[in-house]
């Protein structure tokens, strides 16, 4: 498990009807005009309050449109929770050519913490993602040894 | 046949200070980005466009104490009879640009924007490129 030093932050993308009802509020003369909206947050110092924040904007959108029942994915990367050792050696990959390894969670992005697509049928209407700033990963075996459980 | 569309980008964060434009429902938001759908005419791209930066310009100029904001345009001397503007680095179809900035840094020269927004014709909307 990986605790970041850095600070992050979230963004969110609402494509078509998503985007109009998530600014009908903000621009309510021509919402009906945007076609997409990218919503970038400012910096969290932490994690825990970027996750409420982007859980209560995308709430927020949903109720507000015809998205109410629409299918949430999220994901968490399991390198920054505690999980077991199969997820975060799953996140990882050998890399043969450095000798060391490189990340694989998630979807190559090892800085995000957290992604979130809200669907309606098999449209991608929001897709949202935190992350972290960039940083210097510990050395695998470091990563390792912060998420051993002690045997009594 | 040309359409017309525009992209806009909003500044919600001065300094320490955040914009609140819709109270707590977005709290956090740094930064708005939008892109518009395309419109066969450019007055009416150009009055959406206005609008939407108009309504953020309000918001900001309501929501803090500190200096006037107000929205300002130039054109792309391409489509202007070569007259010149500010901005040089017009894009491939870019015909004009909006801008939200400080209205008194106007008068120094140096322009400190929180918003621009840039419209643009392409030869063929959206539905037909997609279908070719």
């Amino acid at each position: 498990m990986i605790t970041s030093p850095t600070s992050c932050f979230y963004m969110i993308k609402a494509e078509g009807e998503a985007a109009a009802s998530m600014l009908v509020d903000l621009v309510p003369g021509c919402a009906s005009d945007i076609d997409a909206v990218i919503l970038l947050s400012s910096d969290f110092d932490s994690d825990i309050s970027a996750i409420n924040s982007l859980d209560a904007t995308v709430k927020h959108i949903k109720d507000q449109t015809y998205l109410v029942d629409a299918e949430v994915k999220e994901e968490y990367n399991p390198l920054y929770f505690q999980s077991d050792m199969q997820k975060i050696d799953d996140a990882m990959m050998l890399d043969a050519s450095t000798g060391g390894f490189r990340f694989t969670a998630m979807r190559g992005n090892a800085y995000a913490l957290k992604t979130v697509e809200v669907m309606d049928g098999d449209t991608l209407l929001i897709s949202a993602k935190i992350e972290y700033r960039p940083f210097d990963f510990p050395a695998y075996s470091e990563i390792v040894a912060s998420n051993q459980t002690l045997l009594n | 046949m040309k359409a017309f569309s525009y992209t806009a980008a909003v500044k919600l964060i001065f300094g320490d200070r955040q914009i609140k434009l819709l109270g707590d429902k977005y709290n956090g938001t740094s930064d708005i980005n939008v892109a518009s759908r395309e419109f066969d005419d450019y007055n009416n791209c150009l009055i959406s466009c206005k609008n939407f930066m108009d309504t953020l310009k309000d918001g900001i100029n309501a929501d803090q104490p500190g200096p006037i904001y107000i929205v300002s345009s130039e054109v792309n001397p391409v489509y202007n009879n070569d007259e010149p503007a500010l901005s040089k680095d017009w894009a491939m179809g870019e015909i004009s640009r909006l801008w939200i900035f400080d209205e008194a840094m106007q008068k120094t020269g140096a322009i400190r924007a929180v918003g621009q927004a840039r419209l643009y014709a392409t030869d063929e909307p959206r539905a037909v490129r997609i279908t070719n």
